[in-house]
């Protein structure tokens, strides 16, 4: 073939020199660097797997949040069910801004507040009569000094 | 641990995969092909510290890349093919070349390794050969060198290189051509 036309004494011959023992020391060498590879892999890996755990965590909390949130929003509709009692309770068991309480109280509580307060108030006015014996107790010219 | 030395590289390489990449079986493969990939890697890049960090690089890459090897192929061709692709890379880092028509020696680092006897057995008449091949383009020096000091058969070394079969041929007879007229100029 080809390979007959060049003269084959040069195939057999060695041109380069290696260092002694070093094929034996070869596969020692690559498995340490597989090795070190491997480790160093492992500590990708677990830096990779702490931070999707990480991501997994926040993703949930920002759900939760936005979640809540939405909850929030739709109170009057989730508290329906919920009775003033229960809810009072509950502003005794947990702080609530009074903001926070009068969103959460039904529409009918708030009324009948109303107009328990408005029936207080009512009650507390003097009548007319009683305007007058105040004014007959105090007049304003006693204070002054003419 | 199971005997390895009658077993087919095939069997080999299966058993190593199944076995979630036993150390024991590959140190088997690498005693079947170290010296192969550590030589042709050699001829290529001439230093022994390059040769070195490539074949380690070889190894490595199979290992990592054990999965993908389809047993349709020869175990042998898949490794000589890591083999040729890390070669070039490396080549094309130390930017020796930029095309496959370059001269692999363009700046005569090669020529002076090779004359200075640095990085040589001392054996004469080899040299003479290795400097013979340093006037050869890359891509018949390649080829020069799986045919002549490997004896690999064209279809093989296509398989490794991606080069047809009928280029290579070219190759290998323009080749030898000019080394003959460089070890024999009358």
């Amino acid at each position: 073939m080809e390979n007959e036309d060049l003269n084959n004494e040069y195939k057999s011959r060695n041109a380069f020199k290696v260092p002694e023992d070093y094929f034996e020391n070869f596969d020692a060498s690559v498995l340490k660097r597989i090795q070190s590879q491997g480790s160093s892999m492992t500590v990708w890996h677990s830096i990779t797997k702490w931070s999707i755990a990480a991501s997994i965590i926040i993703v949930a909390g920002v759900g939760v949040f936005l979640y809540s949130h939405q909850i929030d929003d739709s109170i009057d509709i989730s508290t329906a069910s919920i009775s003033d009692t229960e809810l009072e309770s509950y502003r005794s068991a947990v702080e609530v801004s009074d903001e926070l309480f009068i969103e959460l109280l039904s529409k009918q509580a708030v009324d009948s507040i109303y107009n328990a307060e408005i029936i207080a108030v009512s009650n507390n006015v003097p009548s007319n009569k009683e305007i007058e014996n105040i004014e007959e107790e105090y007049s304003p010219l006693d204070d002054i000094e003419i | 641990m199971l005997p390895t030395k009658t077993l087919s590289d095939h069997e080999l390489f299966n058993l190593f995969v199944k076995e979630q990449k036993a150390e024991y079986l590959f140190k088997e493969i690498m005693g079947r092909y170290k010296q192969k990939v550590y030589w042709q890697v050699r001829r290529i890049l001439i230093s022994h510290d390059d040769a070195d960090e490539v074949s380690q690089i070889v190894f490595i890459k199979l290992w990592q890349n054990a999965a993908s090897f389809k047993f349709n192929s020869a175990l042998s061709s898949f490794i000589y093919r890591i083999a040729y692709n890390e070669s070039v890379t490396f080549l094309k880092q130390k930017k020796r070349f930029e095309s496959f028509d370059d001269l692999l020696d363009s700046n005569g680092e090669y020529k002076t390794m090779v004359e200075t006897g640095m990085e040589m057995s001392g054996d004469e008449i080899a040299a003479k050969l290795q400097k013979a091949l340093l006037i050869l383009p890359i891509k018949q020096r390649l080829v020069f060198n799986y045919k002549y000091f490997d004896d690999l058969q064209y279809n093989e070394i296509s398989d490794i290189t991606g080069t047809s079969v009928g280029a290579l041929k070219s190759n290998y007879h323009l080749a030898v051509e000019k080394v003959k007229k460089y070890l024999n100029p009358d």
